[in-house]
């Protein structure tokens, strides 16, 4: 017992004198000390040989002496730092990293999604109508008669004749749906998917999506819905930018307007995004018209609404840049990994 | 709709500049799409000037130029360089000075700079017409007569014309605004409102127009009095047909019309005048010198002005003779009956026909006329006899002649103005802004509205006869608005609300939840077309699927009734473009009938996986897509909303070569598998793709009744167990699942295949499973015993169920 005591304070004394200069002398001390052959496992051994009574006093010197051990060895490792090594085992942290993979959302729903969210803030819920219609919804309820000229304005794909059915030509038939539910006040939020019989091509194609409101309570007045949009607007496109409503004609609603802004790529100058005017439009609004309240038995004298609509196709090719619609159900994923970190 | 700057200025009483105009237009309603100058003579003749040649002398260094001295007035003088070979002293030119920019007929335009021309300085340039854009000749200088003053700029002495042009989108309910004079009544309604000064419009007058004899009698009958309301005529003879005159054909150039000769073009002229359209017949075609205004039998045949035959409808009205027809009404001539060079005698016809059955004729006959798109607007019934009288004398004035009938006037019913009564009250709740009863009532006025009474809070107006879509009070606010200014409606600085309830919100949020997981995965989000090829399909699909009746091609026919397809598009053109890995997903709807009226739309979410998982990576290599990455997409989907698959059976999809679907609480929720090769081919897809499609809505009904709750966290930890077993070669995994279900041990809280191995060594009809299992009492620690006893049983079943031999 007294033997291995000594023996230790040796060892101790020994290691306490021991430096090293490079790696490879600190990896020879921890090999002789510490290495699964080394002293200090061999001494640790020998607690076998120690009457059962001494066990818990030599147990805590055999760990001190172990601790001991390993502190140096760390002290050793520090004191050398990087010299430790040989380079032929440094990392090459220069290397690539793992390639994993990364998707994209497509720019129509960042688009979608970013519209919709300004709304949601502002008490919209967003609910999403059927995409085939009767022509009641899509047309009549909106005071588009038969014979109504707008009707032109907006080819349309049939699926069925008499009674007629269709693809909605404007997401507009939620708004009908909506009210026809009877529980007001409303406001709410329609997306979706829109269909007109046109040429596919750079500029137009047979489906795209639109965004639609509609807010109807007692005393909702013009003046409200320019709060809205003003709000929506400073929200998408800034603070600085600036926004002009004019009159303009939609069969369901009166009055009507169309709601440009400056137009965010010359600033107001004039460019041939904006044809030269410095202002792009934005969207078509206006307080729902008293037929269209009476169409869903709703009293116009009571209520009133505003209603706003807009496609989400051009603002999107506006803030990404891109100049043919087709790419935008082509799919092809050289198009579609570049919104990567769009939002 | 185009307006001329200089047109509308006419009718105006204050010079408004064209910018402004532009904003007061835009402001009222008719947006101004662009606003361009046009130029009679390109540039317009810009800084040049007229000078007298003093002297010519030759140059010393070129035989065929000249060195002129030219006066341009105000005392100064330019020496300038000539190589026209008709340059005389004497002469009046027109010269080009320094600075000046010249537009030549052909070629870019040139800026004149200071030259030395062989060695002599020259201050101009001595212009030819074509390089002025003058005309074609290039045979020397223009030469002007001998009294042009020296020093008189060319615009003065040319007066080449020019214009501002507004190109105006007009919406269809402003069919007053389809004419000059209508825009005119529109801007001094604004300037009246916005100046605070009595502006009226000063529109020409037809008082002057007299009768000059009754020689040219012609009786009018109209059988069909619901389609013509109104039918007004006047006969002129006596008429010389020519080139209209200058003013009149500038007038037409600037707004884009093409003058063809006095006649025609003074009808062009009065209906962008007043928007009232005239037709003009040559009287010799008037047989019976009766004209009828009635339907003709159907499938009469009808020889149109473009020389073509037309099968007329019954319900197509028809301006005829005693005997036939000469003119769809409102809509086109006839190829007898118009106005030619022979012509001497016309009768001019200003009729107010009906907006619907004219617009039915000119889409059946495929004759959209500015005629027919102003009658399916609506004209102003009251204009017709003014109209004419101002046509007339225009008519006597150019063409001469006498007016040689009374003014024929068929109106059996004249309309009432429309009366509408207005609250302020309500003005001020639709609008948001209080509106002074004065300001209201100038705009009102302004318009053409009439005041019938007013009361403390109410205006009864009648509505003018150019506003035949006024009807409601909302209507009339629209108009007091508009000329106010929408930007004159102040934005109130506290936003009040009714919010809504969002009852749909988890669908979103799932939408969002699921979506951001999957572009995690390094999925492309896709958007296909909704509206497919019918070939894609099978007669059993089709009969359920929603067919176009008008498609637009024999591709795009029919509403996609699955999802696949129109995904392998996108797959098959990114091939084709050698974009070989794809990983998509898809939110989409697919919709089906019953055939009897009934739409049913279903949103699904759809992936699709091809080619290889990832790129080569230094220390990791691509693999191949397989229906395990797929699977485990899915099994992560599926949990990732709470709704992990109670059971997969074998997929009875008959567009997978291979499938799975998964079921939860009974129901179906997805599909999967490795999409058949015979579909593939008709893709041209050469590569293997798999497939899944989940039924989004059913998906999110689960998920939302799904309440997760947090449990404890364990105290004593889990142990595993692996077990290696060798079992036949065609034995389903599941089997292994199910037998160890059956033992049913509580404690046993997972299960894991971490390898299949085969070898010969085991047989070619065996495999060698291994499985690991985890085990955990939330009470206390597992004891050796306890779990030995449990794997002895799991290892008594696998031998006795599945006759599995057990490795140890």
């Amino acid at each position: 017992m007294e033997q291995l005591l000594s023996q230790i304070e040796a060892y101790k004394k020994e290691i306490e004198g021991f430096a090293a200069s490079d790696g490879k002398a600190v990896e020879e001390f921890r090999i002789k000390w510490l290495g699964t052959k080394g002293i200090v496992k061999e001494i640790m051994g020998e607690m076998k040989n120690v009457p059962a009574d001494k066990k818990k006093e030599f147990g805590q010197i055999l760990n001190e002496f172990k601790l001991f051990t390993e502190n140096k060895y760390e002290n050793l490792r520090e004191s050398t730092g990087n010299r430790q090594l040989a380079p032929s085992n440094q990392l090459d942290l220069s290397l690539p990293g793992d390639p994993i993979p990364l998707g994209t959302r497509h720019p129509i729903t960042l688009m979608r999604n970013r519209i919709v969210s300004i709304f949601q803030r502002l008490g919209f819920a967003v609910t999403e109508g059927p995409e085939i219609e009767d022509d009641w919804h899509n047309f009549t309820a909106l005071n588009l008669h038969e014979h109504h000229p707008a009707r032109d304005m907006q080819d349309t794909f049939y699926v069925q004749q008499n009674p007629d059915w269709l693809l909605r030509t404007h997401t507009s038939n939620v708004q009908i749906r909506e009210m026809e539910k009877g529980k007001l006040p409303i406001r709410g939020i329609y997306p979706g998917r829109v269909y007109r019989n046109e040429t596919v091509s750079a500029r137009s194609h047979c489906f795209f999506h639109q965004v639609e409101g509609l807010y109807i309570d007692e005393n909702v007045s013009f003046a409200d819905l320019k709060q809205t949009l003003y709000f929506f607007v400073k929200e998408m496109y800034g603070k600085d930018v600036k926004v002009r409503f004019r009159p303009s004609y939609f069969p369901f609603t009166e009055p009507s307007a169309e709601m440009d802004v400056t137009c965010f790529i010359c600033g107001g100058v004039g460019c041939n995004i904006c044809k030269k005017t410095g202002w792009v439009e934005i969207l078509g609004c206006g307080m729902v018209h008293p037929n269209v309240l009476s169409n869903c038995h709703i009293d116009p004298n009571k209520y009133t609404g505003f209603a706003f609509g807009m496609g989400i196709e051009r603002p999107a090719m506006l803030k990404y840049g891109v100049n043919d619609l087709r790419l935008f159900s082509e799919n092809d994923v050289r198009f579609l990994k570049q919104f990567t970190s769009a939002i | 709709m185009t307006i001329s700057y200089k047109w509308l200025s006419e009718y105006l009483p204050v010079v408004v500049d064209p910018e402004r105009l532009s904003r007061i237009l835009t402001s009222i309603g008719l947006e101004v799409e662009s606003l361009s100058k046009y130029e009679e003579v390109k540039g317009a003749l810009e800084g040049l000037v007229i000078g007298e040649i003093l002297s010519t002398e030759k140059h010393p260094n070129a035989d065929k130029l000249t060195l002129t001295k030219v006066n341009i007035g105000n005392g100064s003088t330019l020496s300038i360089v000539c190589g026209a070979p008709n340059v005389a002293a004497g002469q009046k030119v027109i010269v080009a000075p320094v600075g000046t920019t010249i537009y030549p007929i052909t070629g870019d335009p040139l800026t004149m700079k200071l030259a030395k021309i062989r060695g002599e300085e020259s201050q101009g340039m001595i212009c030819a017409e074509d390089e002025i854009g003058l005309g074609t000749s290039h045979a020397g200088i223009l030469v002007l007569p001998e009294n042009v003053k020296a020093g008189t700029a060319a615009i003065e002495y040319f007066k080449p014309y020019t214009d501002w042009i507004y190109e105006i989108g007009l919406t269809p309910n402003r069919m007053d605004a389809m004419s000059h004079w209508g825009v005119a009544r529109d801007v001094c309604a604004y300037l009246t409102h916005h100046d605070k000064k009595d502006i009226k419009a000063k529109l020409p007058n037809a008082n002057s127009f007299k009768v000059d004899n009754t020689s040219l009698t012609i009786d009018v009958k109209v059988e069909n009095t619901k389609a013509c309301p109104r039918f007004s005529g006047v006969s002129i003879a006596d008429i010389t047909i020519a080139p209209s005159p200058k003013w009149l054909q500038e007038k037409l150039k600037a707004i884009g019309l093409r003058p063809i000769n006095n006649i025609v073009d003074i009808t062009n002229y009065i209906q962008h005048e007043t928007g009232q359209p005239l037709h003009a017949y040559d009287s010799n075609a008037i047989t019976g010198n009766t004209i009828v205004v009635k339907n003709y039998p159907e499938g009469t045949i009808f020889v149109t002005l473009d020389e073509k035959e037309r099968k007329l409808s019954a319900e197509d009205l028809v301006v005829g003779n005693s005997k036939e027809g000469m003119c769809i009404a409102g809509v086109f001539g006839g190829l007898h009956s118009g106005v030619t060079e022979k012509t001497k005698n016309i009768f001019l016809e200003a009729a107010c026909f009906d907006p619907i059955i004219t617009r039915k004729t000119s889409f059946r006959h495929g004759l959209r006329t500015d005629a027919a798109s102003r009658f399916e607007k609506g004209t102003d019934i009251s204009a017709t006899v003014n109209v004419l009288k101002r046509a007339a004398l225009l008519i006597k004035e150019i063409c001469g002649g006498e007016v040689a009938s009374e003014v024929v006037d068929i109106y059996p019913a004249p309309k009432e103005k429309t009366q509408v009564a207005i609250k302020y009250h309500y003005l001020k709740k639709l609008s948001g802004k209080n509106y002074h009863p004065d300001a209201v009532k100038d705009i009102l006025a302004g318009l053409g509205f009439d005041i019938i009474k007013e009361g403390i809070d109410e205006l009864r107006v009648a509505v003018p006869y150019h506003k035949p879509d006024i009807s409601l009070p909302a209507d009339i606010v629209e108009e007091v608005l508009r000329i106010d200014g929408l930007d004159n409606i102040d934005i109130p600085d506290a936003i009040t609300i009714t919010p809504s309830v969002e009852e749909n919100y988890a669908a979103e949020i799932y939408k969002e939840k699921v979506a951001n997981y999957l572009v995690g995965l390094g999925f492309n989000e896709i958007l296909t077309n909704s509206i497919t090829n019918s070939a894609y399909f099978t007669e059993e699909e089709l009969v359920s699927t929603v067919k176009m009746l008008n498609n637009l091609s024999a591709e795009l026919n029919v509403m996609r009734p699955s999802m696949l397809e129109t995904g392998l598009e996108a797959i098959a053109h990114n091939l084709n473009r050698k974009n070989n890995d794809l990983k998509f997903f898809e939110f989409g709807k697919t919709y089906r009938t019953d055939g009897s009226g009934n739409y049913q739309e279903t949103w699904h979410l759809c992936l699709y996986l091809t080619g290889n998982n990832h790129e080569d990576g230094w220390r990791k290599k691509s693999s191949l897509f397989d229906f395990y990455v797929l699977k485990g997409i899915i099994r992560n989907t599926l949990h990732s909303l709470g709704l992990p698959v109670d059971s997969f059976e074998t997929s009875d999809h008959s567009k997978f070569e291979n499938g799975l679907q998964g079921n939860t609480k009974g129901d179906t929720i997805v599909q999967a598998g490795i999409v058949d090769k015979r579909i593939l081919n008709r893709f041209a897809i050469k590569q293997p793709v798999f497939f899944a499609d989940l039924n989004w809505e059913l998906l999110v009904k689960k998920a939302t009744d799904h309440k997760p709750v947090v449990h404890e966290i364990p105290k004593f930890p889990a142990v595993h167990r692996d077990l290696a077993l060798i079992v036949p070669k065609q034995l389903q995994y599941e089997e292994v699942e199910k037998t160890v279900d059956k033992i049913r041990l509580n404690k046993l809280r997972d299960m894991k295949l971490f390898d299949i191995f085969e070898s010969e060594k085991l047989g070619a009809d065996k495999k060698s499973l291994a499985v690991s299992f985890t085990f955990l009492d939330e009470e206390k620690t597992l004891t050796d015993k306890e779990i030995d006893g449990w794997m002895n049983k799991i290892m008594a079943s696998f031998e006795k169920d599945l006759q599995a031999e057990i490795r140890k």
